[in-house]
């Protein structure tokens, strides 16, 4: 189901109201939202569904297990189990084409319920609750979770729908206290719940999907067509629609999740304004570099000892393979990878001091450097991270490389980039810039409007963001194997 | 500074049912076309339609309803985004003006060239001898949608102009074909790029945007109906006749084979119809693209087998071509051209 669709409309107004209705039943709320993120996942795919389904019962199962159990060999197999059969999900998800599942299941790339086509969208949620539930088990194995935890909290935990599409990797103490909170709450801050909602449809819908419709989508299916002007463009315009997708689809999420009492961590925080490309890293996709620092950097460190390469490298090698696909993830992984050890080897990055991409220094621009060097940095950062890319977006390497060579073949016909174009890309990596705090004090304000005035407010840019929206199917192809 | 108002649930239940009428009066098209894109495996599309399509179609002549998409459709316009049916169709035109009679008043959009083309027939141009002197410079026009756009075009282009003596003109306009016209004007284009001038070659690659319901003089025409048949069979035949009589010779590309076979479908009808017509025409000349983008069978191929390689054709929507693909057309196109045009 989409964020930006009529169905999940029903299906919020549905939660919501029966959520609500039950305010004096948690349990009964809790398992309202389970069976939400079930039907949520499993209206665009059923075997998605029985994934999550698999991973929060088996997630239940195992953490009690190694919960109860005293004898260490024992517990370090059941929390092999318990990660294993999720990084089987993980791994079918990814590669139910290349592994016959699809086949096996009657379903060919172009059809909806395919796990990897443009149809299967959906399979992003699986890199999302997977990882969830492997991080909790291993909590419970480092007995950082020592108290049972009720079997419906952590089905909750691991389906809890507004987090499944674009997370964020919630931290799992925090969430399960918090559980019995976010249920007791009786009154909504629903003007930012409303704010968020409507600033990730804004940013998916409207800007995103220009994007895919106007240049990347026509570029990425035949770079020959184009100038190089167009191909600096397009694989700008890529870097931008893919954080417009995942950080809109979050923002929806956030803003849905605070409806229903809990408040999800932030993620995708103006992750260009970083001057290098370990700042970018840490800040594109936060939860998740939180949690490769929390569950593969850690145990790393020890292993690694004065090998601190490993330290940078391995975490990007992983990050590429979560994100991308084939070959092209490999070659992703190899690159990120390389350019963090070039980063700490070569330059002195002016705008972080740290040289851990998992670290969770917050940077920039308020160092000791001068504006140019700032600029310098910046653009710097964007254009490494957007030649990167093309590996994710390009449909095979050697299609990469003739992104590349488009790009520096300086052929000039037939320009395709208008200047509205030109002005979103521009504008999107400026936008950036622009520090927080306005939104916030005409969000206070709508707030104390008349409730039925802030809903025609609202029903008018939902009309408005529907109607300047340009019809996609998401194009997450470069997801799966 | 003031801390934001919260509220109880039960006022934002009220409020998402505001937004909700809001959306129901005010985004009706968008609400319409959800329905009738549904599965209808279970009843609920029918029963929506019945209760909503009155509504709908009420919704066509209170100012306002149909907010949304006039602002979608300047929108799209602006920003060069062009027209998907899949998208931004116009759900207003599946209404039957039988049972809503206003209709009949409030959707007339004459639709001018079609009119006086439905019922013509060309008239057979005289084939002319296609001979010139050395040196003379052959005058190629390349025009299309998208599947002349995205992957052939700039190919067919360059192999052209590799022949030498040889000038192209290019015209490709993606998300465009011979059914919206008021949309894109190709019979209005096509007589702009012929001015003043006779070309030797047209080459016309379109169709890939036209299996969609077609609007004349105010009245709907399902597609795939006798009628929808009749009146596109007199486009393609007026498109066709106006290629003849401003060019020695005219070649019309038919679609490949398509991923989607409903697609796949749609397109080999259109495809027909092509061929049939411009068969009319001792001039014209059709060249199927079917049998060589595909592995035998005529099925969609992704890859497919040419000169002894496996060469990627296709690209990854399942429509359009890739470079590999649209250099299997232009040996195919230009083969033509050669027995065509002796020097």
């Amino acid at each position: 189901m989409l964020f930006q669709s009529i169905e999940f409309g029903i299906l919020l107004i549905a939660v919501f109201f029966a959520g609500w209705s039950a305010v004096k039943l948690p349990l009964v709320r809790k398992y309202i939202l389970i069976i939400a993120g079930i039907v949520f996942l499993g209206y665009g795919s059923k075997i998605l569904a029985l994934f999550l389904m698999v991973s929060s019962l088996s997630t239940w199962y195992f953490g009690r297990a190694i919960l109860q159990s005293t004898d260490q060999i024992v517990r370090r197999n059941l929390l092999t189990a318990g990660i294993s059969l999720n990084l089987v999900l993980l791994l079918v998800a990814k590669t139910g084409n290349v592994s016959g599942l699809e086949r096996l299941l009657a379903v060919s790339p172009g059809d909806p319920l395919s796990l990897t086509s443009a149809g299967g969208y959906m399979t992003y949620g699986v890199i999302f609750f997977t990882l969830q539930a492997t991080g909790y088990l291993i909590d419970i194995y480092r007995r950082e979770i020592v108290d049972e935890v009720p079997f419906e909290d952590v089905l909750l935990l691991v389906t809890y729908f507004p987090k499944l599409v674009a997370g964020p990797l919630v931290d799992n103490s925090r969430f399960l206290s918090g559980i019995g909170t976010a249920l007791a709450v009786e009154r909504i801050d629903a003007s930012r719940a409303f704010y968020f909602i409507l600033r990730g449809l804004f940013k998916k819908v409207v800007l995103a999907n220009y994007l895919a419709v106007r240049i990347v989508d026509p570029f990425f299916n035949s770079p020959a067509g184009f100038s190089s002007f167009d191909a600096v463009v397009a694989v700008l315009a890529f870097t931008l629609q893919l954080y417009w997708n995942l950080s809109g689809l979050f923002d929806t999420g956030r803003g849905v999740s605070l409806l229903l009492g809990f408040e999800l961590d932030s993620n995708y925080e103006r992750p260009f304004t970083a001057g290098s490309f370990k700042g970018f890293i840490k800040s594109f996709n936060s939860t998740y570099t939180g949690w490769l620092k929390k569950y593969v950097a850690s145990p790393l460190r020890s292993w690694a000892g004065e090998r601190e390469w490993i330290l940078l490298a391995f975490p990007a090698f992983l990050g590429g393979l979560w994100y991308g696909s084939g070959f092209n993830a490999l070659l992703l992984g190899a690159i990120a990878a390389a350019v963090l050890l070039i980063e700490k080897k070569l330059i002195s990055s002016p705008l972080s001091t740290e040289d851990s991409p998992l670290s969770t220094e917050d940077s920039p621009l308020s160092t000791r450097y001068s504006p140019l060097k700032k600029v310098l940095a910046v653009i710097y950062t964007i254009s490494v991270v957007s030649f990167t890319l093309v590996f994710l977006r390009a449909w095979s390497v050697p299609e990469a490389f003739g992104v590349f060579e488009v790009m520096f073949s300086f052929r000039s016909s037939a320009i395709q980039t208008d200047a509205l174009l030109l002005t979103v890309v521009l504008w999107g990596f400026a936008v950036q810039f622009i520090p927080h705090g306005w939104s916030s004090l005409w969000v206070e304000r709508l707030s104390w409007l008349h409730p039925l005035t802030q809903a025609v407010v609202i029903g008018f840019i939902v009309v408005l963001i529907s109607s300047l929206g340009t019809g996609n199917f998401p194009n997450l192809l470069h997801f799966a194997f | 500074m003031k801390k934001a108002r919260e509220y109880r649930p039960g006022t934002i239940v009220n409020m998402m049912m505001v937004v909700a009428v809001f959306l129901f009066f005010f985004n009706s098209n968008a609400m319409m076309k959800w329905i009738r894109d549904m599965g209808d495996q279970t009843g609920i599309k029918a029963t929506l339609l019945q209760i909503y399509e009155p509504v709908y179609a009420v919704c066509t002549f209170v100012p306002y309803t149909r907010l949304g998409h006039e602002i979608g459709e300047g929108y799209r316009e602006f920003a060069g985004l062009g027209y998907r049916e899949i998208f931004d169709g116009d759900p207003s035109r599946g209404l039957s003006p039988d049972d809503y009679p206003w209709l009949k008043a409030m959707l007339a959009k004459p639709d001018t060239v079609l009119a006086a083309s439905v019922d013509s027939q060309a008239t057979l141009p005289k084939e002319e001898e296609i001979s010139f002197a050395p040196g003379t410079v052959l005058q190629i026009l390349l025009i299309g949608d998208s599947m002349l756009n995205v992957g052939l075009g700039d190919v067919l282009k360059k192999r052209f102009k590799e022949l030498g003596d040889v000038e192209v003109t290019y015209f490709g306009k993606n998300s465009t074909g011979l059914v919206r016209q008021d949309y894109f004007d190709w019979f209005k284009k096509l007589e702009e790029l012929c001015k003043g001038k006779k070309y030797h070659l047209i080459v016309l690659m379109i169709g890939a945007n036209d299996g969609q319901g077609i609007r004349i003089n105010g009245k709907d025409i399902s597609y795939g109906s006798d009628a929808w048949r009749e009146v596109y069979r007199g486009k393609v035949n007026a498109f066709a006749s106006m290629m003849s009589s401003n060019s020695v010779r005219f070649y019309w590309l038919g679609m490949p084979a398509m991923l989607s076979p409903f697609f796949d479908k749609k397109m080999k009808n259109l495809t027909k119809v092509f061929e049939e017509e411009t068969a009319r025409f001792k001039n014209g000349k059709f060249i199927p693209t079917i049998d060589i983008l595909s592995n035998g069978a005529g099925k969609y191929a992704e890859y497919v087998n040419f000169g002894g390689k496996k060469v990627y054709a296709r690209g990854r929507d399942g429509i359009h071509f890739a470079p590999g693909g649209g250099e299997i057309i232009t040996k195919t196109v230009i083969d033509q051209f050669k027995k065509d045009f002796k020097r």
